[in-house]
């Protein structure tokens, strides 16, 4: 468990210098910033406060979602078409953990344009949320972020099993706003769009975001909604580690890794 | 012209990434529903159901820039990123037909995207079409997208002098959809941001798709529509001399592998 946790910081580190040699690809966070302004300027047409309260958290998450789901999805992808992916299964380190590693790099290093984010929402609103459970909603983020990094990591594997090729994430990022529920609450989506929103730890994360801004809002609903935030990322977690192991299955047992 | 059409195909073929199916058809059809979904949902949500009706002519101009102007700089971009930019300036093509070939097949991208939306804003929100003026409708949509196509050259071809060139789309997507007026009226900023957001391509020419839309005659706004094309030329001859001063640079220097400048 030590060694494995250091080569989680290990790769941690790797993956932050690999950004800071060359920013990141910074496009794909800062690609969302006009997003969540033309979504606040929608919203303050109205000017519904609550609404206005949930967008200046939700949409700085959905700037560091957007540009993680896009990095992370590409790196295990990457080092397959780069030949390094062998050497990572040579190592006797799981490579779950080098690629949540390098998630939990790809979420810190975004955080930054979701307080850049936050501050564009502020000086176009000039108000910043009333929180009725400070604590809860600390806690909230704290599972948002968990959200992001394993729906993030889900797309790692994935990419590889599909063949997915350049332009794959322009509308699994759009889509995933819609199910992830940085934008709105899920259950404001019809009930087609809600049920595959549910298997995203983030929509209940975002329930927990909601419940903390909201007055009366009990701390049953509250647990509840972490609690689901939990589940979902146990069982996402489970199919992505799942995936993890088709991957090296066809790299190890069958010999097929360049065949999709 | 056969050297012209068989330099559309090539470097459409070549250095499009996103010509696979599923990538193509999800950018091109799903991603402008997706987006409508997003805009009626924000819209109910904030208290304004019928808002994304308002929006949806807008939405329809802004993913024609989104598939067209990725897709242009790609061409540059991975042009020389996989090493065969170099092949193209030992060779003495016409420059003239390069550089507007490149450009030809990402124009229908745009339209398709553009036709898309209005379908999935018909389907899902009832736009309705009873009024429109469907001659000025359809120049004013075929404008907008050469202007955008334009643009796409236009920042394509700094790709040849700097590396990591393909983000600055991003910034324009973005420019776009905040200055342009898609969502957001133009008359809300103040006079000098207004006219620099006139020199972005749709800003002109949405003031002409939204009139005919609503049953104008496109006389009505032909200037706007002028001031569209010429947005559209300019950037198109200002992107072919980058083209060419561009080669001229990294040639001399050498430094087409590295930045230029």
């Amino acid at each position: 468990m030590v060694y494995q946790l250091r080569a989680l910081l290990a790769s941690v580190v790797q993956q932050w210098k690999q950004f800071s040699t060359y920013f990141g690809n910074l496009g794909f966070f800062l690609a969302t910033i006009p997003m969540a302004i033309i979504y606040t300027w929608i919203a303050m047409q109205k000017g519904d406060r609550q609404v206005l309260a949930y967008l200046s958290v939700g949409l700085p998450l959905m700037t560091v979602w957007s540009g993680v789901a896009f990095r992370i999805g590409y790196t295990l992808s990457s080092e397959l078409s780069s030949q390094v992916l062998q050497f990572v299964y040579i190592s006797r380190t799981p490579v779950i953990v080098v690629s949540l590693g390098k998630a939990l790099a790809q979420v810190l290093w975004g955080l930054p344009m979701g307080i850049i984010s936050f501050f564009v929402i502020f000086l176009m609103t000039r108000t910043l949320p009333e929180v009725s459970q400070p604590l809860a909603l600390i806690v909230s983020l704290l599972l948002v972020i968990v959200g992001i990094t394993v729906a993030s990591l889900f797309f790692s594997p994935l990419m590889v099993l599909v063949g997915g090729r350049g332009g794959f994430f322009n509308t699994v990022i759009p889509f995933g706003l819609v199910l992830s529920g940085f934008v709105f609450p899920v259950d404001k989506l019809p009930v087609v769009l809600m049920v595959p929103a549910r298997l995203m730890p983030t929509s209940w994360a975002m329930d927990g975001i909601r419940l903390s801004l909201t007055t009366g809002s009990t701390w049953a609903d509250i647990f509840a909604s972490w609690s689901l935030c939990l589940l979902s990322s146990v069982f996402l977690g489970v199919v992505t580690y799942a995936m993890f192991r088709i991957v090296e299955k066809r790299i190890r047992v069958t010999g097929t890794r360049d065949l999709y | 012209m056969k050297h012209f059409v068989s330099q559309v195909y090539t470097t459409y073929v070549g250095l499009f990434g996103w010509l696979n199916w599923f990538s193509y058809i999800s950018t091109v059809i799903f991603r402008p529903v997706v987006l409508v979904i997003i805009y009626s949902v924000l819209g109910r949500f904030a208290g304004s159901p019928d808002a994304v009706r308002s929006y949806s002519l807008g939405i329809a101009a802004y993913t024609m820039a989104v598939i067209i102007l990725p897709g242009v700089t790609q061409c540059y971009t991975r042009d020389r990123s996989d090493g065969t930019l170099s092949f193209m300036f030992a060779s003495p093509v016409n420059r003239v037909e390069n550089y507007l070939a490149r450009a030809v097949l990402h124009f229908p991208n745009g339209l398709l995207s553009f036709v898309s939306t209005l379908v999935a804003a018909w389907i899902m929100v009832g736009l309705d079409f009873s009024t429109v003026n469907w001659g000025g409708f359809i120049i004013g949509a075929l404008v907008i997208a050469f202007s955008l196509t334009a643009l796409g050259e236009f920042l394509g071809t700094f790709a040849i002098v700097f590396r990591d060139w393909s983000n600055i789309q991003t910034v324009f997507v973005g420019l776009i959809l905040v200055f342009s007026g898609v969502i957001i009226p133009l008359d809300i900023y103040p006079v000098p941001v207004r006219e620099i957001a006139r020199l972005l391509p749709v800003t002109n020419g949405l003031v002409s798709l939204q009139n005919t839309f609503s049953g104008s005659p496109l006389a009505d706004t032909v200037f706007p529509l002028l001031r569209e094309a010429v947005t559209g030329l300019v950037y198109l001859v200002a992107g072919y001399l980058a083209f060419r001063t561009f080669e001229i640079a990294a040639k001399r220097k050498g430094t087409l592998e590295q930045e230029t400048f």
